[in-house]
């Protein structure tokens, strides 16, 4: 038996009226029509997606500035390591990529297509899914893909109806016709992800409200006290001890030293900062900030220390630890024995040392990370990793004082003098780099993602399927939906209805399209 | 005999089994029709070969002391066997033999590239010590190895509907998307090829930055750096400026060179015809909307997992490790990428009624921007991510 022209009827909304269908009489509500009808338009929404696709990837074809070394400007960096592709690649802005007014802006716009797209359909659907009849005309039930019609009787109807709520299914019935549902919340699912969505990435961009976020990175020297910026100096942060382990390749069992050997160097096993918190509570006399102590812990990767909104995160650490402290003997080459001692802390080295009686030493230049530039000494940066000195020794028998430069395994100008400086003893500090973080917008991100996921799943693994059934002049017309996995549909029907000897579903789009082929 | 050594073995014995069952496969479709035994066989021995997989992956666990997710062989290994457990659920549903024939040999490329990393287990750097890592990584994968099939049944659509004596678009894609597989059997065929014999070399140069690198190959040198001092082994063919990468790019070339004979040799020796056409016979057992429907139900069924595990949980895990749950790594954009594509070819498919060819094709398009992430991004984009 062929199957009459098969008309199907589009069901994505019930065949609902759209907001963004209506064209409004005034100018001005016509003007806001189209900006609707642009928004919800799927087409549109699918453009912006694309777009967004294509700039992400441009993104990573060479690496964001945020990854680049820091030693060398940006602009010399792309071209040196990338040549000229590098240079147009800095040129059009793509190393800020993620950060430009036109990639927020695509992000920007899809938010509002999916708000807008979400309201146009939404409430036409709820609508039309909240109040269903349970006869429907011939034409929707030809309609729709799945169907099947034989002749039967109305026992045979009422004979489902068991078999369905068996199923799961809710059904109704008016005038002997039967109309099963079940899962229809399924439908649903886009709406609630969509939702979601907005939430997520609306309470990420939150952040740029005052107060919501704060991100400071402290580099803490073993045994020093910091104030923490991002809490307006509310809070001080000490660091007791910066702890590294390495994974020893002798020690470790036999089973990692192949990949450590291949490594080449040092695998750090764990990293941690012993940490104490205190909180400024007023101000001494001597106009320092008094502090009282109100946590201590550590904090180590993966394992933040925490203290009211804000996290404590070991992010990394200095590769070279800093020298805290020098100690010098003052030899008298000529006899070759010491004179006196001196150590200096070089956190806060003075500018004389006063020795015993006729002796002194003056602090008269301090390089805190040593180089000669141009012939003459300076200091790389403020960071403690190479210590020069340039002293002046005072002795009886040079009342002026004898000069001399000081380094690490160097000393200029002080072979000849009488008096010279000698390394006595060192003492190190490690130092740790602490990333200090507030973030109030993760509750809306970590409702955002549940709201997000549980739409998704709701839509993807509940669908909706609906059964209507009516006899007609001894005619039993059998049709059926589903917005998902077909398969399961007819199953699940095709068993109820053979119980009672009624006909399987039939495809009816795929006897269309074998009925053209044929 | 210690747990990694056993684990070693559970992994080859998996191998092996998910050869055989492939070969059942491929029997059992090319019989005539009805349920055939050798499907049955087929599928018992993929499921025997996925339990011996999972026993590599716990024996792994016990003797390394942390889940064997941790870098690139582990991962994709890991990948392959997700994929075998994707296939073993669409067909637990559809019966199909004709899948098993396309998603199984996939499955095992993927499981032999692995083997193409260095496999012995390393010790997890601080940021690595996480039980969120473990769950972000298999579940991305589990997410990842379900959307392959439906790159299976997209590819089967084309195939079966793809008139190969017509010039086509499709068809030239087709055979493109084979060849692309073929060089990566070429790649693996080289790999152990000249493992076997030992043909590695260390060239050294001058980088960019004036430091003095090395770059140790492992197959014939084809491409070396400019000026480069050749430690041991043979030196370079041709070579090249500093701004390309020498060696990556000889990998490369290896790949398409074997990849180019074995196709010209299975194209024009063996079979006679398109590599596509020779699965034509086969491809056309299935019917199309059957094809079209399962594509779309993997992708439903494993983007939420892929979203969940590759996404939301990698960003609980990047904000405990790194204190930012995003931070635009490449991996991470890459992972948005995956995502996004997906996401349009459901709405082209629901709102735009892109079924059939144009949606085969897309699926076919997101296993090549998840490979791309896994392969390209790992190997060659530099970031946070690159394990090897
Ligand atoms: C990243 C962004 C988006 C995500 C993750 C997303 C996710 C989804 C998902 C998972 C579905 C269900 C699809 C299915 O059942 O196969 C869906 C449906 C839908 N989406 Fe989106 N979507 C996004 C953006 C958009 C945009 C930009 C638009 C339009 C401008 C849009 C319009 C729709 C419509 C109209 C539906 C169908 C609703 C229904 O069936 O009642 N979506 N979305």
């Amino acid at each position: 038996m062929m199957q009459k022209e098969f008309k199907p009827i589009d069901m994505r909304y019930e065949e609902a009226e759209l907001r963004s269908n209506r064209r409004s009489r005034s100018s001005i509500s016509r003007t806001i029509d189209r900006v609707w009808a642009f928004f919800s338009s799927v087409k549109v929404g699918l453009w912006l997606i694309g777009l967004i696709i294509l700039a992400s990837g441009v993104g990573t074809i060479f690496p964001q500035e945020m990854y680049i070394p820091q030693n060398l400007p940006p602009a010399e960096y792309y071209q040196k390591e990338y040549g000229s592709a590098g240079l147009l690649y800095y040129t059009l802005g793509f190393h800020r990529l993620f950060e430009s007014w036109w990639y927020i802006g695509l992000i920007t716009l899809l938010l509002l297509s999916i708000i807008i797209v979400s309201i146009d359909r939404f409430f036409p659907l709820y609508r039309a899914l909240k109040k269903q009849p349970v006869i429907r005309t011939k034409r929707f039930m030809d309609g729709q893909r799945f169907g099947a019609s034989a002749s039967g009787s109305q026992d045979q109807i009422d004979g489902l109806e068991p078999l369905l709520k068996k199923k799961g299914y809710k059904v109704k019935r008016k005038d002997g016709a039967l109309f099963a549902e079940k899962q229809r919340f399924g439908r649903y699912g886009p709406y609630i992800n969509h939702i979601g969505l907005v939430l997520f990435f609306g309470g990420a961009m939150l952040r740029v409200v005052p107060g919501m976020h704060a991100d400071e990175l402290i580099w803490l020297r073993e045994g020093d006290t910091l104030p923490i910026q991002a809490t307006d100096s509310q809070y001080y942060l000490k660091s007791d001890a910066f702890n590294l382990e390495f994974y020893d390749p002798k020690k470790e069992n036999a089973k990692f030293q192949e990949a450590l050997e291949r490594a080449g160097s040092n695998v750090p096993k764990n990293y941690e900062t012993e940490l104490r918190l205190y909180e400024r509570t007023g101000t001494l006399e001597n106009g320092k900030p008094k502090l009282e102590e109100v946590k201590s812990g550590s904090t180590e990767v993966n394992h933040p220390f925490t203290f009211g909104d804000y996290q404590v995160f070991q992010e990394q650490y200095a590769s070279e630890p800093e020298f805290i402290s020098m100690s010098f003997d003052i030899m008298n080459q000529k006899t070759g024995k010491p004179v006196d001692s001196i150590k200096i802390d070089l956190r806060d080295p003075k500018q004389e040392y006063d020795l015993k009686e006729g002796y002194k030493v003056e602090l008269i230049d301090f390089f805190p990370d040593f180089v000669v530039e141009d012939g003459v000494p300076n200091t790389k940066s403020a960071r403690l990793i190479n210590p020069a000195y340039v002293f002046n020794i005072t002795s009886p028998e040079h009342p002026k004082g004898e000069r001399s430069l000081v380094g690490i395994r160097m000393n200029v100008g002080g072979d000849d003098n009488q008096y010279a400086m000698e390394f006595a003893g060192t003492e190190f500090a490690d130092i740790s780099g602490l990333r200090v973080k507030k973030d109030l917008t993760l509750p809306f991100l970590y409702v955002g993602g549940i709201i997000f996921m549980a739409g998704l799943i709701i839509g993807m693994y509940w669908p909706h399927r609906r059964l209507w059934v009516r006899s007609e002049n001894g005619q039993v017309e059998i049709a059926g939906y589903t917005n998902k996995n077909a398969l399961a549909l007819q199953k699940e029907a095709n068993h109820a209805l053979t119980a009672v000897g009624l006909p399987e579903l039939e495809d009816r789009q795929k006897l269309r399209e074998e009925g053209e082929t044929a | 005999m210690n747990l990694l050594s056993l684990s070693g073995n559970l992994l080859l014995v998996s191998f092996i089994l998910y050869l055989i069952s492939t070969a059942f496969f491929a029997v059992a479709t090319s019989g005539k029709k009805g349920p055939s035994k050798s499907g049955r066989i087929a599928f018992s021995l993929a499921l025997i070969g996925f339990i011996a997989q999972l026993g590599y992956f716990f024996t792994r666990w016990a003797g390394a002391g942390h889940a064997p997710v941790s870098n690139l062989y582990e991962y994709t290994t890991f990948f392959g066997m997700m994929m075998v457990f994707g296939f073993l659920i669409v067909y637990g549903i559809y019966r199909n033999n004709v899948l098993g024939l396309i998603a199984m040999p996939v499955a095992l490329l993927v499981i032999a590239y692995a083997s193409m990393f260095p496999d012995e287990v390393q010790p997890l750097i601080p940021a690595l010590q996480s039980v969120w890592l473990k769950i972000h990584v298999t579940t991305a994968a589990l997410g990842e190895g379900i959307l392959a099939v439906s790159f299976a049944t997209g590819l089967l659509y084309l195939v079966h509907a793809t008139d190969f004596s017509k010039e086509s678009k499709t068809r030239t894609w087709l055979e493109i998307v084979f060849f692309t597989l073929i060089c990566v059997v070429g790649y693996i065929f080289v790999g152990l090829m000249f493992k076997a014999i030992g043909s590695d070399s260390t060239i050294e140069y001058v980088a960019k930055n004036g430091a003095t690198m090395k770059h140790e190959y492992s197959m014939p040198v084809l491409t070396g750096p400019e000026g480069g001092k050749v430690l041991s082994g043979s030196g370079a063919f041709v070579e090249l400026p500093n701004y390309i990468n020498a060696n990556k790019l000889n990998t490369v070339l290896w790949s398409l060179i074997s990849g180019l004979i074995l196709y010209v040799v299975l194209r024009f020796v063996v079979f006679r015809k398109r590599i596509a056409e020779t699965l034509k016979p086969i491809a056309r057992k299935i019917d199309l909307d059957t094809a079209d429907e399962i594509s779309y139900r993997a992708v439903a069924i494993g983007l939420p997992v892929f979203i969940l595990g590759g996404l939301i949980f990698a960003m609980i895990w990047a904000q405990m490790a790194w204190s930012r749950y995003w931070g635009w790594d490449p991996k991470e954009v890459w992972a948005l990428i995956t995502m996004l594509f997906y996401v349009f070819y459901l709405h082209m498919r629901i709102q735009r009624g892109w079924v059939g060819k144009k949606s085969a094709w897309l699926v076919v398009g997101g296993f090549a921007v998840i490979m791309f992430n896994l392969i390209f991004v790992n190997l060659v984009v530099a970031g946070l991510h690159s394990y090897a």
